[in-house]
């Protein structure tokens, strides 16, 4: 972590002239819990970039909205990252995504993940995404003969749940739900939302998994199950911000999540997310959610967009 | 004026000490003067007071219940209000104080009942632009409808001073900007010279009137502006800078050399710009429409008349949270806005 803030302090002028503001130099520190740690939104600073590159992701936001971007010279490490965790975590099942292809949505971190995810276990798969054009397109899941992994966002999920008749998948299927639906119409617990869809796709709860992940990181986190832990991969680290101090919290203390993520090699590892957590001495985290005080935001809402009561659905 | 509304005035007088820490002094004259000023009717014409009033109440502090509620007891009609689910909890029992004659003309609940909206025969709605949006789809279309959205109140401050810092500090501070009426931005000729003035009157008005306790997510809303202002200020040193308390979130001062104009996260958060970022200095002519709209109220100092200041209220600094009795809340004259006219027409010859 410290060569890597050495790294990025050199290269990323911007990241250099925080760090330096706040009286912290690489041979200042000897910690990583050190390290200083950016706002998301200095990725929506257009005249100061963190990197630059050929791949660009970027938030989701209204059209008003100034939209995040974080580019990548390369994504190969994303992809890497993506991939290895994946692997660590989930069975070698076929995979089905509640999502827009990647030519549909080639800014979203979300489904490009998706894609690489399809690329590397299962190639062979020729319609993994389900979602074309604002409308279902659910034909595969009807066809199965074996367990899939069904991945999407929470509100494309919710759009289906309340627009279709039950699809039980095959015994041993897994879920995969993102993104979130606070700040918007939908309002539904977590564990009433693991429920309905446990009962719509005959897929016990702890079989459904939350991805905790956002265009600003190049590493997700997982749960198993509606009262699940958060884990990052092992290349991650996080700490509990209070929000009245700013100071580390120790486990069980309610504060905003800090990640550090060896991932994002080519930007800054250090982002301050406006997500409210607490960690557990196991090296897990409970995620409570976005802060009520900060703007709604996540890969979610450009599906609820698409899914809004003036579009389609079939 | 009707019988009801004489017997009223005289109750209402009666329960003044407990309308006038949120309305502003008053006595029966006052009351009739209000009744004078607003609802004298023209020639053969009368004015048709609502069947009943429906009042859609939001917010931390209990102003506009108690103001939208005067007014629509000094019209003697039934009063619905609905309140906040999570806040002015205590409402309900300062209600109690109140004569029988006023309690009678009062219903409250904090569920809205589904009749009350198809019954209404005046609607007042406070709040975000959704709600109001969402009200206004709701109402019948032959009522009055009287909406106060949230918009934020800024100062013009001529140069630095003690005393206008003094006073910028009581308005910021008063009520922890928990309301529309709160100052939010100033404008101000030599901002540096200004803030560190600020500062100190702002730590002062803390050791004096220490602000609520808040929650986590308000003490984030402004440590998150701190650390993005922090951020902005490593890159472009001359249009952002930090003033702000140390080890709490007492009170935060954030410079901006910027013309956008965006809400305080409250709770003493209160953001500074030049005086040539005020879009009236800036093109030497009255702000924009688009800019007026979110414009509550605009404090001045040295206070001066000005015809070209478009807001609907234009006070001295530090009286942000002390508009006159009975003024016209959003350019809004309350009784007038909620009564409709009835004319007579004389037979012809």
């Amino acid at each position: 972590m410290l060569r890597l803030f050495t790294h990025q302090f050199e290269k990323c002028l911007p990241y250099r002239q925080f760090a330096r503001s706040l009286g912290v130099e690489p041979t200042s520190i000897t910690y990583w819990r050190e390290i200083p740690a950016i706002p998301t939104s200095a990725f929506k600073l257009a005249n100061h970039p963190l990197s630059s590159g050929a791949t660009t992701f970027l938030t989701s936001g209204t059209t008003t909205e100034i939209k995040g971007a974080h580019h990548f010279p390369s994504t190969t490490l994303y992809d890497l990252a993506a991939l290895t965790h994946w692997k660590a975590r989930f069975p070698d099942l076929p995979l089905s995504f509640l999502s827009p292809p990647p030519e549909e949505n080639p800014s979203s971190s979300l489904v490009h993940m998706f894609e690489q995810l399809h690329q590397s276990l299962d190639p062979q798969n020729t319609s993994p995404f389900l979602l074309r054009n604002d409308q279902f397109h659910l034909a595969p899941l009807f066809q199965l003969n074996q367990p899939v992994i069904l991945s999407g966002t929470a509100l494309a999920f919710l759009h289906l749940l309340k627009s279709h008749q039950a699809i039980p998948l095959p015994k041993g299927s897994q879920l995969l739900e993102t993104g979130g639906y606070k700040g918007t119409t939908h309002s539904l617990s977590k564990p009433n939302f693991y429920a309905e869809l446990s009962t719509f796709f005959s897929v016990p709860d702890h079989d459904i998994h939350n991805e905790y992940g956002m265009t600003e990181l190049s590493s997700q986190a997982y749960t198993n199950g509606s009262d699940g832990t958060h884990r990052f991969p092992d290349w991650c680290r996080f700490q509990i911000i209070c929000p009245e101090t700013g100071k580390e919290l120790s486990p069980g203390a309610i504060g905003y999540l800090q990640i550090h993520d060896l991932a994002n090699l080519h930007s800054v590892a250090a982002i301050r997310t406006q997500d409210f957590a607490s960690a557990h001495p196991d090296g897990s985290f409970t995620l409570l959610g976005r802060d009520p005080g900060a703007l709604p935001r996540g890969c979610s809402r450009s599906i609820d967009d698409s899914l809004s009561p003036n579009s389609q659905i079939s | 004026m009707s019988n009801s509304q004489i017997s009223n005035l005289t109750h209402l007088a009666q329960a003044a000490p407990l309308f006038e820490p949120f309305t502003g002094a008053f006595d029966e004259a006052a009351l009739r003067q209000w009744i004078k000023d607003e609802l004298t009717p023209l020639p053969n014409t009368r004015f048709l007071p609502p069947e009943n009033i429906v009042h859609i109440i939001s917010g931390n502090t209990p102003h506009a219940a108690f103001q939208s509620l005067l007014a629509g007891l000094l019209l003697g009609v039934k009063n619905r209000l609905k309140l906040p689910s999570e806040t002015l909890l205590d409402f309900e029992t300062s209600l109690a104080q109140l004569p029988y004659e006023l309690q009678a003309l009062i219903e409250t609940s904090r569920e809205l009942p589904d009749h009350w909206i198809s019954e209404a025969g005046a609607l007042i709605v406070y709040g975000s632009d959704s709600t109001i949006r969402h009200f206004r789809s709701l109402a019948p279309l032959e009522i009055p409808f009287v909406a106060h959205g949230h918009r934020l109140g800024i100062a013009l401050i001529e140069g630095p001073s003690e005393e206008a810092a003094r006073l910028a500090a009581k308005d910021i501070g008063e009520f922890d900007q928990n309301g529309c009426l709160s100052l939010q931005t100033i404008f101000v000729e030599n901002p540096h010279d200004f803030a560190p003035l600020l500062a100190t009157a702002m730590a002062d008005y803390e050791k004096a009137h220490p602000r609520a306790d808040l929650g986590p997510s308000e003490h984030g809303a402004i440590s998150n502006l701190r650390h993005e202002t922090l951020y902005l200020a490593a890159q472009e040193p001359k249009k952002h800078h930090l003033w702000h308390s140390e080890k709490s979130t007492s009170w935060t001062i954030v410079f901006q050399d910027t013309p956008e104009i965006t809400p305080s996260p409250g709770n003493r958060t209160v953001f500074l710009k030049p005086m040539a970022q005020w879009p009236g200095q800036r093109s030497r002519s009255v702000p924009p429409r688009s800019f007026q709209n979110f414009i509550s109220q605009i404090a001045l100092h040295p206070f001066q008349e000005r015809d070209d200041l478009p807001s609907p209220r234009i006070f001295p600094l530090g009286q942000a949270q002390h508009p006159p009795f009975a003024w016209a809340h959003d350019g809004i004259l309350p009784l007038r806005s909620l009564v409709r006219v009835q004319t007579s027409d004389s037979p012809t010859s």
